[in-house]
């Protein structure tokens, strides 16, 4: 009966001597991303043509903040098909990378981060001798999920994709880690093959992993973990 | 002494009965010196309650006397007394006179005294207890309370643990049942040291970094120390482990005093076993020097009746010896290594390759205190005391801050960088009203304070923190070629160091070493710097009520508010930690505090600042209702919530609503205070520390970058073997070895931890319960016998972990939330007492218990006894899902059976000669043990290949320590005392650690499997694993003897 009396009149007192506690959820992390390979899918929104046919490719990406100083961090995106190429573009305002800020160091109210705008990444080379293909990239309006245990592993943002005449534009949906669900197994001749096999992207692995509450398919023309769907929470 | 008097003639008047004393122990929190004598005083004849008795307590520990006067019911009240022996005297007109002493007051406690009056000229057959109940009939607390008689007639506080020369209270707590010592303290009901709770006068002087106590203030300075082990009411709150309450000495209106000096000197250290290991070339032998304290104390009246003192210093030393020797292996004919029986290989010393080093400490304790009455019902009390000290430094090892040990082991590399230079000093100042109001019916106790901690981990040569000068500029690089198993690739001692002889060893640039290979050894600078300042500033505020309401109740009402301040700066010498790849050609920038800005665009810091805060509220209601004098109900409710904040100031954290009911009953079958039975329950809650804060909120990130030793790229290379202090040829960036795939972004530098730690949304306060249920009866006068039953297990658990095997990591709670892959954090305790009590007083007294206990599950506590690893929060239990299995079963601090006795007897010779003489038997059965491989991602140890505990138990340690005494009157009220301390007096060398490593093999988990599964587990790699030459043996022996000398003017 004392401990009810006390109940009644304690647990306001302590809410009352310290403002905010009660019920309190605890902050949201810092914006990021993995530091790393992204896998991403794409979904076409306009265009057609040699541009329009990607599914999903690898894009790197790392966050670049300076300690303490509150002001919000810069993404660099590097996809994998100008990386592949990199140092053959001899023009040196052409950037295989992408830069953009985000508008805020800590996330919205939603957990969500946003980087409104990035550089674009352009790359003219030389597929052939005497040939030249203008490859560029724009992101822009990228949404990346905040959340506590996963921090930057799920994103969407848009893409205006060209490839020398041909110009598209997608709706990208990333994940962290980017893992290829393919395995190597020795065949009848004992030779090795890749074998695909999408349990691979649900499978704990040192070093990096896929976090396995997240929906994960095996996408079907690159053998990439990708996210099925919307990112469940970036879900509006 | 019951005795049944007889009185026959009609003038033997003097008698009285005690029906009933009550005695409850709710230690408070803001009431450290608060004890309270009450009861009622009737007519014998008639049973009538008796109005203005004047009541008069007197005691030698007592500032002059206190006086009461029974109400109307007959209550009298003396509260906020000192603990100690007291008399009450009772008197009124027509009543003949009563006086009882020989009452012991204890620390915190609430003695129940209640007196029946004889009319002049009555005379009666009456009982007479010559002594007051033992049996605390009004608490379910368990424990021990330790006052000066059983620290001065035991031998306590061994030389050479944490602590010991300034003989620190902190390890008197080991004399309690179901407590026993660990790395860092006491460990408390299967908890860990750094969960208890220590204060000192009232006030928290826990350190508000990492939990381990702050102020080890020496036992010579305290009155008494009240150990609390469990069932104990919310007056406590913030920890859960247990409770060390200690009251520092006071002056009263007799001038006392002391000298007194204590020696252990090493030539008296038994002989400690040489632990057998595969051979290395340096070994290290560390034994104790000498160890010892000396000072004085001197409390009396400033003002007689009004103000007091009390004042004592107490500086203090330890030398520990470190012999390093160095050795060739044998090599038979044929070029390999020889065996010798025992299956190690075979060395042999090499000549002059023998050096003696020290490791030295000095602190210095101090404590001031005033005690004011600044009228009969309040008085002030203002207490100031610190224990600064410092340690290594001008050729001279250090001893670390944390664990009171020598800070290396074995020393494998230079001086310079193996050695520190330490700093520390501990500083309280408290200040504390006692009140009373309402005839003493409503008491006030109220107390502020500061409790500062300063410490410094420096390099020897005082080159400071974050310079680019000396030592503080150079980075430590830890040399560790050694190869492949196929393909071994030592070093030689002689490419590290100059031989006299150098050619019994291979020579310098041996492509590898097989007479003296070198398989570790650290150059260079002294690696991580620390320089840390923590306060905390405390307040709080009890009020009591003493009321008649259907029986006794004593109604306590509190508020506390503390803050909890770090503020460090924190380098590696050199700006980075170099570890050297095991084949030799890379070096890696292990560790180095350093961000990105861009691509590749590095800033590695010289060093970095965390400035962290930690706010807590706390409140509490209680009641301690006393039934007839039979039933005692207590019940109460705590409510905490610690808010905190990372460097920068944005809040990390909160940790609300933290509600903590205690309820406990207490029954007396004997009605007479004599017996009890009791049960109760509790839920704790563990207030998060700043060490993790500062590490996880503090935005700081770490740089990563791989050196080539060759020549690279136009850069010189980096080899610490061929370059010189400070090494900037290695820190040169074309050194670099890039790394990573096309889309990598920076190739030569790797950045880890990029933000703070992500918190679970949903986070819960770490909280563990406790049931406890036994009973007391006294056997003998004073002397009780009990036994209890203690259940406790965790609730909710705080710690660092990675649902994607270190992709990124998180604050959570295992099993819950956003942790929910992880198994729940399970710590079980199950544990039966069976104790016997005699407090000192027929010349004799006794201690004895035996624990019986199973401490099981997968989480430790805030130290990580596996590793020692001190990382409160943030130890390694969790991190990743993959590192659950096998990892639950008997914890490393389980220890099934511990037995404990100590005694001792005063012999009195004559008038003025008297001789001490105690005896302490401690013996505990030994700890689990583990079979342990490499793991994927964490290296060697953090594979459990069995289940936790498959590896068997160590054997029992038994150590028996005697005090001796000799106490003479050298007149003029002056006492001399010689005193000889021996621990571990017949040198027993029980194994107290073995090494638990099966291989070094990357190897996962054999789920639930056996022992004799091990003959066909496989590494990762599907071979069969390569045994560790050293599994299974003993890595470390008990303490040896040691003899401790001691003397003592008193008056």
């Amino acid at each position: 009966m004392k401990t009810h009396r006390a109940l009644v009149w304690m647990v306001p007192l302590g809410c009352a001597a310290w403002l905010g506690a009660c019920g309190v959820e605890q902050p949201a992390p810092q914006c990021t991303v993995g530091r790393g390979d992204h896998a991403v899918r794409y979904t076409l929104k306009t265009g057609t043509g040699a541009c329009a046919r990607k599914t999903a490719e690898i894009v790197g990406a790392q966050v670049f903040r300076e300690p303490g100083s509150g002001v919000p961090p810069s993404l660099v995106l590097k996809p994998k098909p100008l990386a592949d190429n990199e140092g053959k573009d001899a023009d040196p305002t052409h950037s295989v990378t992408s830069l953009g800020d985000f508008t805020t160091e800590y996330p919205t109210q939603e957990r969500v981060c946003e980087v409104p705008e990035m550089t674009e990444a352009r790359q003219v080379v030389s597929p052939e001798p005497g040939t030249t293909v203008e490859v560029s990239y724009r992101w822009s309006g990228l949404r990346i999920q905040g959340q506590a245990a996963i921090p930057g592993t799920q994103w969407t943002a848009e893409l205006t994709y060209t490839e020398g005449d041909c110009t598209a534009t997608y709706e990208a949906v990333g994940l962290f880690p980017a893992i290829k669900c393919e395995r190597q197994e020795k065949d009848a001749d004992g030779k090795t093959i890749t074998v695909r096999d999408p349990r691979i992207c649900e499978q704990p692995r040192p070093g990096l992993s896929i976090d396995p509450a997240f929906p994960v398919s095996c996408d079907e023309s690159t053998n990439l973990c990708v996210l099925d769907g919307q990112p469940p929470v970036l879900k509006p | 002494m019951n005795r049944r008097l007889q009185t026959t003639q009609a003038r033997v008047l003097v008698a009285a009965l005690m029906l009933g004393v009550c005695m409850w122990m709710p230690p408070a929190l803001a009431q450290q010196s608060t004890s309270v004598l009450t009861g009622t005083v009737v007519d014998a004849s008639n049973k009538q309650p008796v109005a203005d008795v004047v009541v008069t307590a007197t005691s030698p520990s007592l500032q002059g006397e206190q006086l009461a006067v029974t109400d109307a019911t007959g209550l009298y009240r003396l509260p906020q007394l000192p603990p100690g022996v007291y008399t009450l005297r009772f008197e009124k007109e027509a009543f003949q006179v009563l006086a009882r002493d020989s009452i012991t007051l204890r620390l915190n406690s609430t003695v129940r005294f209640n007196a029946e009056l004889l009319p002049e000229g009555m005379s009666v057959t009456v009982d007479v207890v010559a002594a007051a109940p033992a049996v605390d009939v009004g608490s379910t607390r368990t424990g021990v309370s330790v006052d000066t008689e059983l620290m001065n007639r035991l031998a306590v506080v061994r030389p050479g643990s944490k602590g010991s020369a300034s003989r620190s209270f902190e390890s008197l707590a080991e004399l309690a049942p179901g407590a026993n010592a660990d790395a860092y303290g006491v460990s408390i009901g299967g908890t860990t040291s750094p969960e208890n709770g220590f204060l000192v006068d009232g006030l928290s002087t826990g350190n508000p970094a990492l939990g381990i106590l702050g102020t080890p203030l020496s036992a010579e300075f305290i009155q008494e120390v009240n150990v609390i082990t469990g069932g104990f009411m919310p007056e406590f709150g913030r920890s859960t482990g247990g409770v060390m309450t200690a009251v520092t000495k006071s002056g009263s209106n007799q001038l006392h005093g002391s000298v007194f000096g204590n020696l252990a000197p090493g030539f008296l250290e038994g002989t400690p076993t040489r632990i057998a290991r595969e051979g290395t070339v340096i070994t290290t032998r560390q034994q104790l020097w000498n160890l010892g304290d000396f000072g004085a104390t001197l409390g009396g009246p400033l003002v007689q009746d009004k103000l007091w003192f009390f004042a004592g210093v107490a500086p203090s030393f330890t030398r520990r010896v470190l012999d390093r020797g160095l050795n060739a292996f044998v090599l038979g004919e044929d070029g390999t290594v020889l065996k010798g029986e025992d299956g190690f290989s075979l060395t042999t010393p090499i000549p002059n390759g023998a050096t003696r080093y020290f490791a030295d400490q000095r602190s210095v304790q101090y404590l001031g205190k005033l005690t004011w009455q600044l009228h009969t019902d309040h008085s002030l009390s203002l207490s100031v005391y610190g224990t600064p000290g410092s340690s290594g430094g001008n050729g001279r090892f250090g001893y670390n801050l944390d664990s009171g040990a020598v800070e290396v082991e074995n020393i494998n590399g230079t001086y310079e960088a193996l050695a520190h230079s330490y700093q520390q000093d501990a500083r309280d100042i408290s200040l504390k009203l006692s009140s009373s109001f309402l005839d003493k019916r409503v008491l006030l106790d109220a107390n502020v304070g500061w409790h500062h901690q300063y410490d410094n981990t420096m390099p020897v040569d005082g080159s400071g923190i974050g310079n680019a000068a000396g030592l503080s500029g150079t980075p430590q690089f830890e040399m560790r070629r050694t190869g492949t198993r196929a393909a071994p690739n030592y070093y030689s001692i002689n490419d590290f160091e100059q031989l006299a002889d150098p050619s019994v060893c291979d020579p310098a640039g041996t492509t590898n070493a097989v007479r003296c290979p070198v398989a570790n050894y650290f150059l260079g600078g002294p690696g991580f710097l620390l320089d840390r300042t923590v306060n905390r500033y405390q307040a709080n505020a009890v009020g009591t009520l003493l009321l008649n309401a259907m029986g006794h109740h004593v109604i306590k009402a509190g508020v506390d508010a503390e803050v909890m301040t770090n503020v460090d700066a924190r380098a590696y010498s050199g700006r980075r930690l170099i570890q050297e790849a095991t084949d030799g050609k890379t070096f890696t920038d292990f560790r180095a505090f350093g961000y990105l800005l861009g691509p590749d665009q590095v800033e590695i810091q010289p060093q970095v600042n965390t400035s962290t805060r930690a706010d807590a509220v706390g409140a509490f209601l209680q009641d301690s209702w006393s039934i007839l004098d039979r039933v005692t109900l207590n019940a109460g409710l705590r409510y905490d919530t610690q808010t905190i904040y990372g460097t920068g100031g944005d809040v990390a954290f909160e940790l609300p609503n933290q509600l903590s009911p205690r309820v406990g009953v207490v029954y007396d079958f004997t009605q007479k205070g004599r017996s009890k039975l009791f049960a109760s329950y509790a839920r704790y809650y563990q207030n998060a520390v700043l060490a993790m804060v500062n590490s996880q909120f503090s935005n700081i990130t770490r740089i990563r970058a791989t050196r080539s030793r060759a020549p690279l790229g136009g850069g010189p290379g980096c080899d610490p073997l061929t370059q010189a202090a400070p090494y900037t040829e290695c820190a040169d960036t074309r050194n670099i070895i890039p790394s990573g795939g096309s889309t990598t972004i920076s190739r030569l530098y790797n950045q880890t931890f990029a933000i703070n730690s992500p918190v679970d949304p949903d986070l819960k306060p770490q909280s563990s319960d406790e049931f406890v249920v036994g009973a007391e009866y006294e056997v003998i006068p004073r002397g009780t016998l009990g036994a209890s039953y203690t259940r406790r297990y965790m609730n909710d658990v705080i710690e660092d972990m990675s649902t994607n095997e270190t992709t990124n990591y998180f604050i959570g709670n295992p099993g819950r939330g956003i942790a929910e892959a992880f198994d729940k954090a399970v710590r079980d305790y199950d544990a039966v007492s069976v104790y016997f009590n005699k407090a000192f007083a027929d010349l004799w007294l006794v201690q004895a218990s035996y624990t019986w206990s199973y401490l099981r599950g997968n989480y430790s506590g805030l130290y990580r006894p596996d590793a020692n690893q001190l990382a409160p929060n943030v130890t390694s239990d969790f991190d990743l899902v993959s590192m659950m299995q096998n990892k639950e079963g008997p914890l490393p601090l389980d220890r099934t059976h511990a037995i404990k006795v100590f005694g001792a007897r005063e012999f009195v010779f004559s008038p003025t000669t008297s001789l001490d003489v105690g005896l302490s038997y401690r013996g505990t059965s030994g700890a689990p043990l583990n079979v342990q491989g490499a793991h994927s991602i964490y290296g060697v140890g953090f594979s459990f290949i069995l289940p936790r505990g498959s590896g068997g138990r160590l054997p029992w340690v038994h150590n028996v320590d005697a005090h001796v005494g000799l106490n003479y009157k050298l007149g003029r009220g002056l006492t001399g005392s010689l005193t000889l301390d021996s621990f571990n007096l017949f040198n027993f060398q029980a194994e107290t650690s073995r090494d638990q490593n099966y291989t070094f093999d990357t190897v996962d988990a054999l789920v639930g499997g056996k022992p004799a599964d091990l003959e066909t587990v496989k590494n990762r790699g599907g071979s069969a694993v390569t045994l560790n030459p050293n599994y299974g043996k003993p890595t470390s022996y008990q303490t040896p003897r040691s003899i401790r000398f001691g003397a003592r003017v008193s008056f």
